[in-house]
């Protein structure tokens, strides 16, 4: 009789085993699972739990690693984020601190900044940096994007691009709007890679012409201004001897 | 070495299903009791038989799906979609049938039905509000009124679209 009772009572999910509701959660898109840190203490920790996030990372069957920028590590540091810049989650997990976070939404390009960029632009390339603020003693990670008009009246080369700071302390974003100059001939089309020493993060880029130049686009964690610096000049590569 | 090639399933409530072998060896369990022979009798599982018959419909199905696989067949490949869009259907509508499918397919080892049944149950999810969730896993909210300030305004991006 006992099971028959059993048999008409309403199911709840939250009988669900451990190990059900973990192969459950794990199959959550991003976006949904920071909802679930909304619900309860222990889900909270759950979805912070690095054995979560390994099998969630797992259980995204459609996630292709191509399409992901991978950045550090940096003192165990390391950022993950969509190539594809409609989507503007960036994941980072601290392994030292066992830590594991999303970023809000980075601050989108506003138009007409210092007069020198279009109202319609769109972001055309995204690169990002992760370093220590000498300063502050604060991590920080630096989005740089590149912006051309949708029109196409001003190319990547002559728009300024769209800089922001992520404070890992304060966990928020800061527009830099001071100091800006157009990056596209440094960042073009593709991520690149980044070196961070000494409160600042460098890119090197080959400048257009001549190509036996090169150029160093710095970032500087503390006082978060971006430079640039022309390179010495490199002997052209002949191939062979 | 077993002489049949079906096994013999006893629900919960008693009901016997006679399924082929050839279709239950997607369940571990099952599969390690034919292995040892130890499946020529009933094999007695805490199903009942609306879930048992579930699982074997499925199994079913699936082995019908794998065996055709090299087969350019149009037509029955449209109705397996057809059936495993109706098993989604039905299933998401009957949180009872969901819930015992889940303990099931759980116990019974069958990877593929598990995962596709975790599937279902996280597309549930995945609207949800924290309070909607709470309600469906009946779960306690046990922050503090200034923990849960602190954990919404971190985490509230994620309810805008």
């Amino acid at each position: 009789m006992e099971r028959d009772t059993r048999v008409m009572t309403s199911y709840n999910y939250g009988e669900l085993s451990d190990d059900l509701l973990v192969e459950t959660l794990s199959r959550l898109p991003m976006k949904s699972l920071m909802r679930l840190r909304c619900v309860s203490k222990s889900w909270f920790s759950l979805v912070k739990d690095p054995k979560f996030i390994y099998l969630h990372f797992q259980n995204l069957e459609a996630v292709d690693t191509r399409n992901y920028i991978l950045l550090g590590p940096y003192e165990g540091i390391i950022c993950l984020s969509k190539k594809w810049i409609r989507s503007n989650i960036i994941n980072v997990w601290n392994i030292s601190m066992n830590e594991y976070r999303i970023l809000p939404e980075p601050p989108r390009p506003r138009s007409g900044v210092s007069g020198g960029r279009p109202s319609n632009t769109r972001i055309f390339c995204c690169n990002y940096a992760v370093g220590l603020d000498p300063m502050s003693n604060d991590f920080k990670l630096v989005m740089i994007q590149t912006l051309n008009d949708e029109r196409g009246v001003s190319s990547i080369n002559d728009c300024l691009p769209n800089v922001a700071v992520y404070n890992f302390s304060t966990n928020s974003w800061r527009h830099v709007e001071e100091g800006l100059f157009p990056v596209g001939r440094y960042l073009r089309g593709k991520a690149m890679n980044n070196v961070y020493h000494n409160g600042f993060c460098h890119w090197v880029a080959p400048t257009e012409t001549p190509c036996d130049c090169v150029a160093i686009l710095s970032f500087s964690m503390s006082e978060e201004v971006l430079q640039e610096m022309r390179g010495p000049r490199v002997p052209p590569i002949t191939e062979g001897i | 070495m077993a002489t049949t090639s079906t096994v013999k399933l006893r629900s919960g409530d008693n009901e016997v299903f006679e399924v082929e072998k050839q279709v239950m060896i997607q369940s571990g369990t099952i599969r390690n009791m034919i292995e040892d022979d130890a499946a020529d009798g009933e094999i007695p599982l805490q199903i009942s038989s609306r879930n048992l018959a579930k699982v074997v419909e499925w199994c079913k199905c699936m082995q019908h799906r794998d065996r055709n696989n090299n087969n350019d067949n149009k037509e029955e490949e449209e109705e397996e979609e057809e059936w495993e869009k109706k098993f989604d259907e039905e299933v998401s509508e009957d949180k009872d049938l969901h819930f015992g499918l889940l303990l099931a397919a759980n116990y019974l080892e069958i990877p593929a039905l598990l995962h596709r049944l975790c599937q279902l149950a996280a597309d549930i999810v995945k609207g949800k509000t924290p309070e909607e969730i709470r309600r469906t896993f009946n779960i306690k909210k046990d922050f503090t009124p200034e923990e849960e300030e602190a954990v919404m305004d971190e985490h509230g991006w994620a309810f805008h679209d």
